[in-house]
C-alpha cells in the first residue's frame, strides 16, 4: 500500500462550503448531547457560546450537582461554581455581575435573583454542644445545602469542641498545584460572565424550573447568527486572556493558613480521619476515685489490665478536662489495647491542649498510618521532628497542607523523611547506639507506610537497641518496640520471626492485647486460622476482664466495702460496685469496641467456613465466653 | 481470602474492566456506580470517543510500559477467539518526523516515536519501514499487527461480562466518595471503593485531584473503509494537532483525528479543525477516498473527547477517605484502553491488600 501515493488533497470549493455541506447536515454530535438528557439549562447556555470557550466548556464539564466542599475548590471554584446550580454566592468583591444575561433581556437578572434565596448557615458549633449534640447537627449538615464559602464558618463533618468554632479547622487549607493549565481565577473575574448561585435543596427544583424557563426564554430570542456573531467576538477576546492565564498558572488565592491553624496546632485537611470526640464509656468505676490518672498510671506499669487503665484516664480526664497526661496516657492505653479509633481522638484531644505534645504526636503518626491515613501521618511526623528538633526544621517550615496536593503523598514522605535523616545523623558518628530512638521510630514508620519493609525492620531493630542500652527515659517501651517490630516483619511476609517478636512483647506485657491481636493476624497468615481465632478471642477476652478486676480495683483503691452479686460475671441482682448497679459495671467498657479484633475474627470465622461462628461476631460487641467450648484461650 | 463488598465508581473502560477482573473472584460483591454507563455519549464520558487501539506510548522500564505490556495479550486473545468483543487485528503504520522529537506533543508520545520502542518484542510482525515507504516527509517508522476496538461494542460487551458474573450497575452521581460505600447494592455497606472516575476525580468530592485535565481530541467518524491504522507524530497545523486513523472492528467506521488540546475543556466541534483532520487523514492515506478529495468522506459523525490526563502518572493507589477505604485507577489520559488490563490488575492487587488483616504497629 502507498500511503504516500502524493496524492493531492482536492481544493475543489470553497473550504467553507465544504465544512457546510459535511458538518451542517450533521448535528449528531450535539444531539447526542441532548439527547437523553433533555432540555436543560446547560444546553440552554451552551448553545449561546460556540467555539473555544474554554472556562465556560470548563465549567460546563464540572457543572454538577455537585456537593464538593467550596473550601476545597476556593481557587477555582470560581469557574466550577459559575454555571453551577448548585453553587455558591460569591461574597468575595470584584465577581462582577454576568453581562449577558442583561444584555439579552434585563428582567433576566432579576428573575434569577427572585429564583434563588440565600441559604445562609452559621456553622459555628459553641464550647456548649456536647458530642451527642454535635452528632445530631452534623445530620443536619450533611443534608443541606453547600454555603458560603467564608473563612470564618465552615464545618466539613469534623467535631472538635474548639472555642473558636469548627469551621477553622474544616476548612480546606487546600491549593491546588500550581501548573495544571486551567482558566484561573484572573480569567473569571475578568469576565464577570456568571454569576453564583446559591440552591436551596428544598426547593431546587422549582428554582431548577425557573431558571430552565428563563433559559428556553433566552434561546428563543436569539438567532443563530447573533450567537455565531457573538460567539466569534468573545472568543477572541477570551483567547487572549486564556492563553495567559494558562501559561501563567497563577492563583490569586492562597489561603492563610495560620488564620485557622493554630489554636490546635495541626492543620486538618479533609483527608485526615476527622474522628470526632472522644466517646466515653457509661458507667465507669473510677469515675468516683480521688486520683483516677494514678490509678491509670499504676495499671500499666504493672502490665495490667489495659481496658481498665483506660477506664481510670477516662475519669481523669472527665474530672479534669485539660489534663494533658491524661489524655496523652488513655490514647496510648487504647491503642495497646487495639482500639485504634478512642486512640486517635484522646491523642487529638491531647494535642488541642498542648499541639507540641510529643508523645502525642508520634502515637498519632502510628496511629494514621495503622488507619491507612499515611499522609497525615507522615504531617504528624514532621510536625513531632520540628518540635524535636528545631533546628533541622524550624516551625514555621512546617508543610502546609495547602502547598501539597494530596494526591501526591510520596513528594511529602520525601521531604519529611530527609528531616529524619537529618536528625538521626546528629548522634555522633552516627552510632546507633546513641541516636534517639524515637528518631528511629519515626523513620521506621515512614519506611513502614512506603512499605519499605526491610529498613523499617533495621530501625525498629535499632530503637530496640538503644532502649535495652538505658538511653530513652521514658517508661520500658520494649514492649511497644518489640510489636513494631512483629508488625513490620509481618507485613513483608515474615510471619515466623514477626510471631517470635510479638511473643517477646508478650511476656514483657501480657496484658498487651495490640500484641495478642496482631498473633491472631500472623497465625491466619500462615494458615492456622484455629490458632487465630484463640488468639483473637484471648484479645477479647481482656476487653471483658474489667468487671472481674474492676471489682477487686476498686475494693483497693476506695477501701469500700462493697458487695456484688456474687464476683465478676455472676447473675442475680447484687449491689454492684463504687455506686454502679451490677448491670452497669458488667456493661462497662462497651462503648469502644475495637473494630480490628471483631472484624478479623469475623473473617477468620468466614474463611473457615463457619458462618455460624462468624454471626455472632457483631460491630457491637461478642459474647466471648459463649466460644470456650470450642476455643481455648 | 476476604469475602467482600465493593463499589466500583466509573464505567469507562477502567471501571468497567477493573469490575471484571474483580468479579472473577467469586466472594467479591461488586456494584458498578456510575453517572454514564455503556450506550451513553457525553462530554463527561471518555471512553465511547477513543479510537480505540494498541499504539503503547509509555516509556521503556516504566511501570506504565508495564501496563501495556501486560495488555496487549488480553486483547490479542480477544482479537483472535471473541469477535463478539468488538476487537479485531489490523495492520499498522506509525511514521516520524525527527522534527516532532523536541515538540511537547513529540514528548508525549515518546516511545512510539523511537526507531526501536520496547513493543517491537510484544506485537507481532514489527518491522521498521523503508525508506521508500517513508518517502521524503518522514525520518522514520515502523509497521506491526495491531487491534482496534470498536468502542461501541467493546464496552456493552465489558458490561454483559461483568453481568454474567453478578456484577450489579447502578445508575449514580455521587458528590463524594463517602457517599459510594451505601448505594452497594446489596443495601450494606461496601468495604471498599475503587475509585474510575477519570476526569471527574478533578472533582468528586474527597479526591479533588488538581493533576487531572483534559486531552481534547476531535474525530470525524466516516463510513469509508482504509483496512489499515496509521499515525503521523505531528503535522505542520500545529503542534496540538495531529493525524491518525483507523478503522474500528465489526462496521464501526473509521476514526480520523485528531488533536492533543492540553487544558482544552471545549465539548463543541470546532468545524476548521475537523476539516484539517479530513485534509490530512486523506492525505496520509489516500486509500480512503481513492485519491479523491474529502468531499468523498461519508461522514457518521463528528466526535469530541477529553483524555483524563494526570499530570504525574495514573494513579493507582489506595487511599483511606473519610474512612472509606479507596483504590484508586484513574488519570489513563490517551492509553486508557491499551493500558486496562494491566491497570486493572495492579488496582485487584491492591483491593486485595486493603482486604486483608492488617497488623497494628
Amino acid at each position: 500500500m502507498a500511503f504516500l501515493g502524493g496524492a493531492e488533497c482536492s481544493t475543489a470549493g470553497n473550504p467553507l462550503s465544504q465544512f457546510t455541506k459535511h458538518v451542517q447536515d450533521d448535528k449528531s454530535l450535539q444531539r447526542d448531547r441532548l439527547v437523553g438528557s433533555g432540555p436543560t439549562v446547560q444546553d440552554t447556555f451552551r448553545t449561546q457560546r460556540n467555539g473555544l470557550d474554554q472556562e465556560a466548556a470548563m465549567q460546563d464539564f464540572l457543572q454538577q450537582n455537585s456537593q464538593v466542599p467550596p473550601e476545597a475548590l476556593k481557587p477555582f471554584a470560581m469557574e466550577q461554581m459559575r454555571r453551577d446550580l448548585d453553587g455558591y454566592r460569591m461574597s468575595s468583591p470584584g465577581a462582577s455581575s454576568p453581562a449577558w444575561p442583561t444584555e439579552f433581556d434585563p428582567g433576566e437578572q432579576s428573575r434569577l435573583e427572585r429564583a434563588f434565596k440565600t441559604s445562609k448557615s452559621s456553622n459555628f458549633v459553641p464550647r456548649g454542644f456536647s458530642p451527642a449534640e454535635f452528632q445530631r447537627f452534623q445530620q443536619m449538615e450533611r443534608t443541606q445545602s453547600p454555603r458560603i464559602s467564608s473563612p470564618s464558618a465552615q464545618v466539613h463533618g469534623y467535631q472538635r469542641p474548639m472555642g473558636m468554632g469548627y469551621g477553622m479547622s474544616g476548612m480546606g487549607l487546600y491549593n491546588p498545584m500550581p501548573g495544571p493549565q486551567r482558566p484561573m481565577e484572573s480569567v473569571v473575574q475578568n469576565k464577570g460572565k456568571d454569576r453564583m448561585v446559591e440552591l436551596d435543596d428544598k426547593d431546587w427544583e422549582q428554582q431548577f424550573a425557573e431558571i430552565d424557563a428563563a433559559g428556553k426564554e433566552r434561546e428563543r430570542e436569539l438567532s443563530d447568527e447573533d450567537i455565531d456573531t457573538l460567539a466569534n467576538a468573545a472568543m477572541e477576546a477570551e483567547l487572549g486572556d486564556m492563553d495567559r492565564a494558562i501559561f501563567n498558572g497563577e492563583y490569586s488565592h492562597n489561603f492563610d493558613t495560620d488564620a485557622f491553624g493554630n489554636f490546635d496546632g495541626f492543620h486538618h485537611h479533609q483527608r485526615d480521619p476527622n474522628l470526632g470526640d472522644y466517646l466515653f464509656e457509661d458507667s465507669n468505676i473510677f469515675s468516683n476515685a480521688k486520683d483516677p490518672y494514678s490509678e491509670g498510671t499504676r495499671i500499666m506499669s504493672e502490665g495490667g489490665n489495659l481496658s481498665l487503665a483506660a477506664l481510670a484516664f477516662e475519669a481523669a480526664v472527665q474530672k479534669t478536662p485539660d489534663h494533658l497526661d491524661a489524655w496523652v496516657a488513655l490514647g496510648q492505653a487504647q491503642a495497646q489495647n487495639e482500639k485504634e479509633t478512642p486512640a486517635i481522638r484522646a491523642l487529638e484531644q491531647a494535642l488541642t491542649l498542648d499541639p507540641n505534645n510529643l508523645p502525642a504526636l508520634m502515637g498519632l503518626a502510628i496511629s494514621y498510618t495503622n488507619e491507612g491515613y499515611e499522609p497525615t501521618a507522615y504531617r504528624t511526623l514532621e510536625r513531632w521532628l520540628s518540635t524535636k528538633y528545631p533546628s533541622i526544621l524550624p516551625p514555621d517550615q512546617v508543610s502546609q497542607s495547602s502547598e501539597m496536593g494530596f494526591t501526591d503523598r510520596h513528594l511529602l514522605h520525601e521531604k519529611v523523611t530527609s528531616h529524619f535523616i537529618r536528625a538521626a545523623q546528629l548522634s555522633p558518628g552516627g552510632d546507633t547506639k546513641t541516636m534517639d530512638p524515637d528518631v528511629q521510630v519515626g523513620l521506621g514508620v515512614l519506611f513502614y507506610g512506603r512499605e519499605e519493609y526491610s529498613k523499617a525492620v533495621d530501625c525498629f531493630s535499632a530503637a530496640l537497641d538503644s532502649t535495652t542500652e538505658g538511653l530513652t527515659n521514658s517508661p520500658p517501651q520494649a514492649h511497644l518496640l518489640w510489636n513494631r517490630l512483629g508488625a513490620t516483619l509481618a507485613n513483608s511476609g515474615r510471619s515466623e520471626e514477626a510471631i517470635q517478636a510479638y511473643e517477646e512483647a508478650l511476656r514483657l506485657c501480657p496484658g498487651f492485647v495490640r500484641a495478642r491481636y496482631n498473633l491472631g493476624v500472623s497465625c491466619i497468615n500462615i494458615g492456622c486460622p484455629q490458632e487465630a481465632a484463640q488468639h483473637l478471642l484471648g484479645a477479647l477476652a481482656m476487653h471483658e476482664v474489667v468487671e472481674r478486676e474492676g471489682v477487686q480495683r476498686v475494693r483497693e483503691v476506695m477501701g469500700e466495702d462493697v458487695t456484688t452479686g456474687g464476683g465478676g460475671g455472676g447473675g442475680g441482682s447484687g449491689v454492684g460496685v463504687g455506686g454502679l448497679t451490677e448491670g452497669e459495671v458488667r456493661r462497662m467498657a462497651r462503648m469502644n469496641q475495637s473494630t480490628n479484633l471483631l472484624e478479623t475474627l469475623r473473617r477468620v470465622f468466614t474463611n473457615m467456613g463457619r458462618r455460624d461462628l462468624a454471626e455472632r461476631v457483631q460491630g457491637g460487641g461478642v459474647d466471648v465466653e459463649s466460644f470456650r467450648g470450642e476455643f481455648d484461650f | 481470602m476476604a469475602h467482600a463488598r465493593i463499589v466500583v465508581v466509573g464505567a469507562g473502560v477502567a471501571g468497567l474492566t477493573t469490575a471484571l477482573l474483580l468479579a472473577k473472584e467469586s466472594r467479591y460483591q461488586i456494584t458498578v456506580a456510575a453517572k454514564h454507563m455503556p450506550g451513553d455519549y457525553d462530554i463527561e464520558y471518555a471512553s465511547p470517543w477513543a479510537g480505540a487501539n494498541y499504539w503503547p506510548i509509555s516509556e521503556a522500564g516504566t511501570e506504565a510500559a508495564e501496563w501495556d505490556e501486560t495488555t496487549w495479550p488480553e486483547l490479542e486473545d480477544l482479537a483472535r477467539h471473541h469477535p463478539e468483543a468488538g476487537v479485531h487485528f489490523q495492520e499498522t503504520a506509525i511514521y516520524n518526523r525527527t522534527k516532532d522529537v523536541d515538540s511537547k506533543l513529540g514528548r508525549y508520545l515518546a516511545e512510539k516515536l523511537k526507531a526501536e520502542p520496547w513493543y517491537k518484542d510484544v506485537v507481532p510482525n514489527f518491522r521498521q519501514l523503508s525508506r521508500e515507504q517513508l518517502g521524503t516527509q518522514y525520518s522514520n517508522g515502523h509497521a506491526f499487527t495491531s487491534v482496534c476496538i470498536n468502542t461501541a461494542i467493546y464496552l456493552p460487551w465489558l458490561a454483559s461480562q461483568c453481568l454474567l458474573k453478578g456484577v450489579v450497575f447502578k445508575r449514580a452521581n455521587l458528590k463524594h466518595v463517602r457517599d459510594a460505600p451505601g448505594i452497594h447494592h446489596t443495601g450494606q455497606k461496601a468495604d471498599l471503593v475503587v475509585n474510575c472516575t477519570g476526569l471527574s476525580s478533578l472533582k468528586l468530592g474527597g479526591v479533588e485531584d488538581q493533576n487531572m485535565m483534559p486531552i481534547r481530541g476531535q474525530t470525524v467518524l466516516v463510513r469509508n473503509e482504509a483496512n489499515i491504522m496509521c499515525s503521523s507524530s505531528g503535522t505542520d497545523d500545529g503542534e496540538e494537532e495531529v493525524c491518525y486513523l483507523m478503522q474500528r472492528a465489526a462496521g464501526g467506521g473509521t476514526l480520523l483525528g485528531g488533536s492533543y488540546q492540553r487544558g482544552n475543556w471545549d465539548s463543541q466541534l470546532d468545524p476548521n479543525l475537523a476539516i484539517r483532520i479530513m485534509k490530512r487523514a486523506v492525505e496520509l492515506c489516500p486509500a480512503l477516498t481513492d485519491g479523491k478529495g474529502i468531499e468523498h468522506l461519508d461522514i457518521i459523525r463528528h466526535g469530541v473527547g477529553l483524555r483524563p490526563y494526570r499530570q504525574g502518572g495514573t494513579r493507582i493507589e489506595k487511599e483511606r477517605i473519610d474512612g472509606v477505604w479507596t483504590v484508586h485507577n484513574y488519570g489513563h489520559g490517551g492509553f486508557g484502553y491499551q493500558a486496562s488490563y494491566g491497570c486493572a490488575k495492579k488496582a485487584v492487587k491492591l483491593v486485595g491488600e486493603v482486604l486483608t488483616p492488617r497488623s497494628s504497629l
